[in-house]
């Protein structure tokens, strides 16, 4: 590839070069062991796209703030043999140098999209004052039509509009590509993107990257890319950094990245991504005889909006769950998918329809009765810590349902509570600790254990591995498989995450817009899709393109 | 307030500020306003006219030894003979009349004697205020701490906190006792030049900047940890075009607080008003309170109600212009 | 902070630690205030003269190493007084932030726990109350109920009676939309149950967080209540009282004021700073 750089500037070989960088947050406390990054060296190519790859905590982000000098502690120590962009020293610079650095040589994209703009004013005002800040050379009416011609640059059909917008009226994918036009308007040799397309949905994020490489690639910008998806950087980039706990342990092209990782943390990245690998859910053998243990029927659900009318959650939904089946639900934000887990479990009513657990009727249940069926039917939610009430012990956590129930006596209560404990895999002295001392995934684990102790035969996951991280997403998928095996649970799966569904479930229900769009086995669902959104769906996927590199079928 | 954030994708442009657009907005408003009004006045009925019992003997005073047959006379002469439903019927009737009966302290309506010491207050609340925010305004920008700049935040920050933990009364006394006993540079009391001006509104000033400065120092810094402030720096922009966008969100919370901060400032005036002898509203609370002047005291809340629900009214209504995430809704 | 990836042990319990361990500000402000209630309690352990005793030849001395903060135009020790007066000052807004936090948070818990219709009329009312300005509102009630220590007590509890409502409310509401609430409710738990069990501990911190702030604002509202005169009347002591006091001889005696003064402003920064700490160690605690 061709990479077009600044006439007039020294050239150096390589666009960023960094050479052992260490990092402390806090300089009074720079101990070896207290890094946040540990000799971190790289370089990067110009024109070329990077990603650096990791889980939270890894210190990608860190890196990104020493490149671009945006620290957010105040008394951090930064060393480094080299750190260096272009012809410049970026250890050394004053708030003016990093001024001028900062946007018109290097620019920058962050996760939050809809945070990315001040929400007070219009989008095109915005897009304005920084092209007029890095060409002062532009008039008023120059500055609209460059700011038009930007916006025409991210995708936008109707320029004008986005122009008189204001942030809140744009989605986040939009207020995104608008972020790009902004970073991109100083015209920077590199664009540092962290996390870009996080939080959004699959098919946004798919069209927002779309967006960004074309744009990159049209004006021979470098860009690094930092993510914690191996499967989205597999997707795009050409070259591949694995970041582990400050440190980088990988470090090669793509494609040899993949087929030949050479650090076992890489390995198990890849084994976690489930759309890089083979595995596909195999179902459950099913006898047909088997009653089904969750039975709904044309079940609809309508809320009132602010303005009073009426908004449809969900639709005509029909489907059964039979014992000992792990069923998905997919869909994006704002399918309608947990509402429909809030109305199967009876947290609302529903308009219409009907819900059979077990062969009676959810919705006619009352007192004691709804009593016994919350025993049978749990939920486990997706953020581990809001669901856990932070003041109390995991001991107390674990025996409330116990107590509500009035199950067993103290100390009977206290000694499920601890065989469960270990049940779940965690030590028996977590019993005194509280929530706030716990990873999430260990979090997650106590809520799991509260959910089975009333001993339930249909337990709702809502989005229950989305808020962790790929390893302790990986380990909590296999500690619920092995569960469903020796408790001979049923499982409701919700997600937004393809890849979880494919490996984790017998069925897949796909929902849009309230409504079900494809219903069938999983690995019909994956190979063969009927509807055209889930079709859709699949190739937005992250780890699509990419998995063809690993499996070699190229 | 009824306005809400709307999160719609919207395909409308952005709202305008068109008469058809604002009426029904604004007859709600009224109503809410009208409703405030009301409540307050039955509130301040209810403590001042129902709580005693019986307001002939507030009025005359606990010691006071008065034969049963002039008291029945006042009570009938105030018309507190009759059943609480009529006298508040009448009371009410006559309220929306401005009319609130007579003063003892002045001799006058109690509205003409509210009217005549309005002004008076009115000067001074207004230079308070202006001074409350310049002054509030400074030390929550100075508290920030901003790159390049020299670090004494944590200084300024202490400030605002020591300005609300001051009693009006400390800081009047105190500015008089320094400034026009010891220095003698101003008149100590008096209403008559702009000099008597200085020490009572920057007395009445102190309380305001301290609560405006609080909370501005707060939204400030949460609008300094939003991704957008800090996607400003990685686009090179300056630290004082950032602060102008910063200033401009984080004065959102403290504009929707106009109404409480001018409440305070006319609760303050009573104690203001009273050391520097100034003949305004505070004072002829301060009067009306120890003379038992009750009609004197209601008419007088149910003015400063007034002045929290048109001043609040201002605020919703010019919300939108300033925030245009809400909407005007009905 | 959602560092997932943090080994037990690590960033979390440092965190958690540093919430149970606050600085030496504090504790500094505990002993202050422990100080106060002494001296509430048993004034004649501090006080170094008879606050009474009237001495007119030594009348409008300044502070000396006899009488530490001066004497007033009858002789009477200044320092003395401010101690006894702890008393009346300490009292009265114990009664007002008791008050208002009694009834406040009853009226907001109910207001939070009802129907929504139940809930806006009475925060309705709430409102009105927050339309009069607090020392206004107290105001009206000294001239219903009569000048003294208690009516001041009662009318500056009154006032403070909105924003307890409020807060309580507003907590009630957050927490029972919180994750965890549901996920008791599901596990079968009866209305009552969650809100005594899971609701109330986690709302009561803001508000009790609250009524140290306001006890703050109680020691200012009560002693520029007596300060124009509607509290305790002379010879009663009182902070605010002894600064009404002490204003006529403004021109003569600085320390009649100074000292009265410093003491109301530093027990007002002193709560001030425990609800801002209280505040703060709640705010980690979601």
């Amino acid at each position: 590839m061709l990479a077009i750089t600044d006439v007039g500037r020294p050239t150096q070989p390589n666009l960023l070069q960094v050479a052992d960088l260490n990092f402390w947050y806090d300089a009074h406390q720079a101990r070896p062991e207290t890094r946040a990054l540990k000799d971190v060296g790289f370089s990067l190519e110009r024109g070329a796209i990077t990603a650096i790859v990791g889980e939270s905590g890894s210190g990608k982000s860190t890196l990104i703030n020493a490149i671009l000098g945006l620290h957010s502690s105040r008394n951090h120590r930064l060393d480094a043999r080299s750190l260096r962009f272009d012809d410049v020293d970026l250890t050394a610079l004053s708030h003016r140098q990093w001024r001028e650095i900062r946007g018109r040589r290097i620019g920058y994209i962050a996760q939050d999209a809809s945070g990315s703009l001040n929400p007070l004013r219009r989008i095109g005002s915005q897009l304005e004052e920084v092209l007029v800040l890095h060409h002062p050379t532009l008039k008023r009416g120059t500055a609209r039509k460059a700011a038009l011609e930007r916006l025409t640059h991210v995708g936008f059909d109707d320029p004008q509009r986005i122009f008189d917008s204001y942030p809140h009226q744009l989605s986040g994918g939009m207020n995104q590509r608008v972020a790009i036009a902004a970073a991109l308007a100083g015209n920077p040799q590199l664009i540092l993107a962290d996390e870009p397309t996080s939080a959004l949905d699959v098919s946004v994020q798919r069209q927002v990257l779309d967006h960004l490489t074309r744009a990159i690639k049209r004006s021979g910008v470098s860009l690094l890319l930092i993510t914690h998806d191996l499967a989205l950087a597999a997707d795009r980039a050409d070259r591949i950094l694995v970041m582990k706990s400050g440190e980088i342990v990988e470090n090669g092209p793509t494609r040899s990245v993949l087929s030949e990782p050479r650090h076992e943390y890489t390995k198990a990245l890849i084994a976690a991504a489930p759309m890089l690998t083979d595995e596909v859910g195999t179902a459950t053998t099913l006898s047909p005889a088997a009653s089904p243990l969750l039975q709904v029927r044309d079940l609809s659900k309508t809320y009132g909006d602010r303005k009073g009318a009426a908004v449809s959650a969900f639709a005509k939904v029909s489907f059964d769950l039979h014992p000992r089946e792990t069923l998905c639900i997919v869909g994006e934000s704002g399918s309608g998918k947990t509402s429909l887990v809030r109305t199967l479990l009876q947290l609302t009513e529903a308009d219409t329809g009907s819900v059979a657990f077990n062969g009676y009727a959810v919705g006619d249940l009352k007192g004691g009765d709804l009593k016994r069926f919350r025993r049978d039917a749990q939920m486990v939610y997706q953020n581990p810590y809001a669901s856990l009430n932070s003041r109390h012990r995991i001991s107390t956590i674990l025996r409330e349902p116990l107590a509500i129930h009035d199950i067993g006596t103290r100390s009977e209560q206290k000694e499920a509570a601890r065989s469960l404990l270990s049940r779940v895999g965690l030590p028996e002295s977590f019993l005194t600790r509280r929530p706030s001392q716990l990873s999430g995934g260990q979090r997650q684990r106590i809520a799991i254990a509260r959910a089975l102790i009333t001993g339930p035969k249909l337990l709702v996951l809502d989005e229950a591995v989305s808020a962790l991280d790929v390893s302790a997403q990986q380990a909590v998928l296999e500690l619920l498989k092995e569960l469903q095996e020796s408790l001979g649970l049923t499982y409701l799966f919700i997600t937004h995450n393809l890849a979880v569904a494919r490996q984790f479930s017998d069925r897949v229900l796909v929902m849009r817009e309230g409504r079900i769009v494809e219903h069938g086995a999983t690995a019909q669902i994956f190979t063969s899709p009927q509807h055209p959104y889930t079709r859709q769906l699949l190739e937005a996927a992250p780890g699509f393109e990419a998995s063809a590199l690993v499996h070699g079928h190229h | 307030m009824s306005t809400r954030a709307s999160g719609q994708a919207a395909s409308a442009r952005p709202s305008r500020w068109t008469f058809a657009r604002l009426r029904p907005v604004l007859t709600k408003k009224l109503l809410q306003a009208a409703f405030v009004a009301w409540a307050s006045f039955t509130l301040t009925f209810a403590i001042l006219y129902w709580l005693p019992g019986d307001p002939v003997s507030i009025m005359l005073g606990a010691d006071a030894q008065v034969d049963p047959a002039a008291f029945a006379k006042i009570r009938a002469q105030y018309g507190f003979d009759r059943p609480l439903i009529i006298q508040y019927a009448d009371a009410l009737w006559r309220a929306l009349h401005l009319d609130f009966g007579t003063s003892l302290v002045t001799g006058k309506s109690v509205t003409a004697s509210i009217a005549e010491a309005a002004p008076v207050t009115a000067q001074l609340a207004f230079i308070a205020l202006a001074l409350s925010v310049i002054l509030g305004t400074t030390l929550a920008v100075l508290s920030l701490d901003l790159p390049g700049f020299p670090r004494f935040g944590v200084i300024f920050s202490k400030i605002p906190s020591i300005f609300v933990a001051v009693p009006t009364f400390v800081v009047g006394l105190l500015l008089l006792q320094f400034f026009a006993f010891t220095l003698r540079w101003v008149p100590a009391t008096g209403s008559d030049s702009w000099l008597t001006l200085v020490l009572p509104a920057l007395t009445l000033a102190i309380p305001g900047a301290g609560l405006l400065g609080q909370v501005l120092s707060n939204s400030l810094h949460q609008t300094y940890s939003e991704t957008f402030i800090r996607l400003m720096r990685s686009r090179g922009y300056s630290e004082l075009r950032i602060l102008g966008h910063a200033l401009h969100n984080a004065s959102l919370p403290a504009f929707t607080m106009a109404g409480l901060i001018v409440g305070g400032t006319l609760a303050s005036s009573v104690v203001t008003e009273t050391v520097f002898s100034r003949q305004g509203i505070g004072r002829l609370m301060q009067m009306g309170v120890t003379n038992k002047d009750i009609n004197l005291v209601c008419g007088l809340i149910v003015f400063s109600a007034l002045t929290y629900v048109v001043i609040n009214l201002l605020v919703d209504l010019l919300y939108p212009l300033l925030d245009p995430r809400v909407e005007y809704r009905a | 902070m959602t560092d997932a990836a943090v080994l037990p042990g690590s960033t979390p319990r440092r965190r958690w630690s540093s919430l149970s361990f606050p600085g030496l500000n504090f504790w500094l402000a505990l002993a202050v205030i422990g100080l106060l209630l002494v001296c509430a309690v048993s004034p004649q352990l501090f006080a170094t003269h008879d606050p009474l005793a009237i001495a007119v030849r030594g009348k409008l001395q300044p502070p000396s190493a006899g009488h530490w903060f001066g004497t007033d135009h009858l002789g009477r020790d200044v320092y003395s007084r401010l101690v006894y007066g702890t008393q009346n000052s300490l009292r009265a807004t114990s009664i007002a932030v008791a008050l208002g936090l009694v009834i406040g948070s009853l009226i907001g818990l109910v207001s939070g726990t009802a129907p929504q219709r139940v809930d806006s009329r009475i925060m309705r009312v709430v409102d009105v109350m927050l339309a009069i300005p607090n020392l206004l509102l107290s105001l009206a009630i000294v001239t219903a109920l009569g000048f003294g220590l208690v009516p001041v007590a009662i009318a500056v509890g009154v006032g403070s009676i909105g924003s307890f409502a409020r807060i309580m409310r507003s907590e009630v509401l957050r927490v029972q939309g919180a994750t965890f609430v549901e996920a008791t409710a599901l596990l079968g738990a009866s209305k009552g149950y969650v809100i005594f069990r899971h609701v109330l501990p986690h709302a009561m911190g803001p508000v009790l967080a609250l009524a140290t702030v306001e006890f703050g604002a109680a020691v200012l509202s009560v002693s520029s209540l007596s300060f124009l005169g509607f509290g305790a009347p002379p010879p009663e002591m009182e902070w605010g009282l002894l600064i009404a006091e002490g204003r006529k001889f403004i021109n003569v005696g600085w320390w009649l004021i100074l000292f009265p003064s410093l003491v109301i402003v530093g027990t007002v920064l002193t709560t001030n700073h425990l609800g801002r700490e209280l505040e703060r160690r709640h705010a980690g605690d979601h």
